[in-house]
């Protein structure tokens, strides 16, 4: 799924300051942690309390939807709402955010979280992982369902590297404040390493010993466009 | 300040039996070696009340919910209201659709509601008092037997009210006179809401939850306890207990939220909206659980891992200068740990609220009712926390 962190109020409280009508619009769709009806009455709250304090007035409805990032839908089920909104705020994720911004262009369309990549969830710890880059080559056949594009610091297609010390990355995980600054760093993984014991364990360390070429680039080159029809 | 028991032996009534130690449930009430004098330790006792309905020298004194107080009670609502039927219940038990129907069936529709911690606690003979004060049918709603908060409490009320049942019909009163039924709170998921998600079947203790296909959340209501951890972590909202739902609960809090802020033009007092967990305070006897004490509103919560993070934004939201949550002592929780889970919901609230400065206005304290004073302590040092900040 698609992980979002919140934007700090502030910065939200910044972009909402010449409006009043606001629609806080949830995504009922893959964002995680959900960004659903209550993330958005929330929101909505939060919202109409930190303006008081600044003795503005803006005032927010909460709705959610299932899917803000097909454009059909978000037509159908929102035109009926916006009467009388001046802005949207969408917690969804950045693709929520633009479909949005292209179907409704005379309003005009903030986000509440940032992005923060494609990735999975471990409840018992509350931690997510970046899982998936879209390299549009995906080569988890031959490496253990491991992908070395997102796990491996270097994106090697033949690992490990000479910084593979004891089955662990040289370079952790860095954990960083809304300003960017890394607070903590976190020991991880070698993705190589991980692989090599995959592979060993399903008896398939033939695929290991495989030469890979460098990957084909010119498939994970932005903006791309599919054509399905 | 010091804090007193809530449960209390009086030594000069006690004939030493020992049926309170082999009652309780919690092995809270052992029998002095040497003496053979009943004690009890206060620490591991949860306030069933089993120990003071299986007395028979009438010797154990429970701070909530006594003799006098129950009887004085039916009494008040047989005078203001001129009914003669009582439905007697447990609070984890709920009176909509089926039981509703029961009741319906046996000629109970309008009735006097007595809702008490655990029927467990109330003596057999109560019902006897009952018929002699004038009331017509008595209704017992017990929870299922295995789901009972106090372990033993559900099936030995069962066994007691059965066997009076018995004595009553060789009495010659009628058959219908007492009629006993069992029920449970349950979780209920809005397939029309439901997103799919996940949380609740991450959340649920009891593996109650699956996701089906596709992707909507049905709750196996033979497994469900109603502790509602699942409704507050829902973002969708789609998931309600039979009495704490999104209908009732922020229409609960506007309302409150009116009558506190005319208190407070009155006497400039902080007001304080007290979210507690059913098991973690007992309020005085009264038709509501929702209720009312000057400054302070207290809406009633199956568990503290029910309190949902949309309500404690709305209670700031509608002017309420400061939220206490009141979870259960560390171990005490009727659940799997739901006082622990709210606990990391209140840290992860107040990083939210710390974006507006009102951190410090969302409390967590653990109280039992076990303890007399307690809470009232917790809400007074809270409020003249918030009255010196303000």
């Amino acid at each position: 799924m698609i992980i979002t962190k919140e934007k700090p109020l502030e910065e939200i409280l910044g972009f909402l300051a010449p409006y009043t009508n606001v629609l806080v619009l949830g995504c009922d769709g893959c964002t995680q942690p959900p960004r659903g009806l209550k993330q958005a009455k929330i929101y909505a709250m939060l919202i109409e309390m930190a303006a008081e304090l600044k003795q503005k007035v803006i005032k927010c409805k909460a709705a959610t939807m299932a899917m803000q990032c097909d454009n059909y839908l978000c037509l159908t089920t929102l035109t009926s709402q916006l009467n009388g909104i001046d802005a949207i705020l969408s917690i969804a994720c950045g693709v929520g955010v633009q479909t949005l911004a292209e179907v409704f262009p005379h309003i005009p369309v903030y986000p509440g979280q940032n992005t923060v990549f494609v990735g999975s969830q471990e409840r018992e710890n509350g931690k997510l992982y970046e899982r998936c880059k879209a390299c549009g080559d995906c080569l988890l056949g031959e490496t253990g369902g491991i992908c070395p594009v997102t796990l491996c610091a270097k994106g090697l297609m033949n690992g490990p590297c000479g910084g593979c010390v004891n089955g662990k990355c040289e370079v952790p995980f860095e954990i960083r404040d809304e300003k960017g600054k890394v607070i903590k760093t976190v020991e991880r993984d070698c993705a190589w390493y991980l692989i090599y014991e995959r592979l060993k364990k399903l008896g398939r360390l033939d695929l290991f010993r495989k030469y890979r070429p460098p990957r084909n680039r010119a498939v994970s080159g932005s903006p791309r466009l599919l054509e399905v029809v | 300040m010091l804090v007193e028991a809530a449960l209390k032996i009086r030594g000069d009534y006690c004939s030493k039996c020992s049926v309170c130690s082999s009652a309780c449930p919690f092995e809270a009430i052992l029998a002095d070696e040497k003496t053979g004098e009943l004690v009890i330790d206060i620490e591991e006792c949860r306030l069933c009340g089993l120990c003071f309905s299986a007395c028979p020298a009438s010797a154990i004194d429970v701070a909530y919910y006594n003799r006098d107080l129950l009887i004085g009670y039916v009494k008040k609502c047989m005078q203001d209201s001129g009914l003669d039927k009582l439905v007697l219940r447990c609070q984890s038990t709920l009176l909509e659709g089926e039981v509703r129907d029961k009741l319906e069936k046996h000629g109970i529709n309008k009735f006097i509601s007595l809702r008490v911690p655990c029927v467990g606690r109330i003596p057999p003979e109560f019902v006897l008092r009952m018929l002699v004060l004038g009331i017509r049918k008595i209704a017992i709603v017990l929870c299922k037997g295995e789901n009972c908060r106090f372990e033993k409490g559900s099936n030995i009320g069962l066994l007691r009210f059965s066997l009076m049942k018995s004595l009553l019909k060789q009495l010659g009163v009628e058959e219908d006179a007492l009629i006993i039924i069992r029920s449970l709170v349950r979780a209920h998921v809005d397939s029309n809401r439901c997103i799919g998600c996940g949380n609740c079947v991450y959340t649920c203790a009891y593996d109650a939850i699956q996701l089906g296909s596709p992707g909507v959340a049905q709750i196996n209501e033979q497994v469900c306890w109603g502790c509602g951890a699942c409704v507050a972590v829902c973002p969708a909202l789609a998931i309600s207990l039979d009495e704490f739902n999104h209908n009732s609960t922020p229409q609960t809090i506007s309302h409150f939220a009116k009558l506190v802020r005319e208190a407070k033009q009155k006497n400039g007092k902080p007001t304080l909206l007290v979210f507690y967990c059913q098991w973690a305070n007992f309020p005085a006897l009264s038709s509501s659980h929702n209720y009312l004490e000057g400054n302070t509103a207290f809406l009633e919560m199956p568990c503290s891992s029910a309190l949902d993070p949309v309500y404690v934004l709305q209670a700031f939201y509608e002017g309420f200068d400061g939220v206490l949550v009141v979870a259960c002592k560390k171990g005490e929780c009727r659940f799997e740990e739901g006082n622990e889970l709210a606990e990391r919901r209140v840290a992860t609230l107040k990083k939210l609220l710390a974006q507006l400065n009102l951190d410090d206005r969302l409390e967590i304290c653990f109280t039992s009712p076990k303890y007399l004073g307690e809470l009232e302590n917790h809400i007074r040092i809270f409020t003249n926390k918030l009255e010196s900040s303000m």
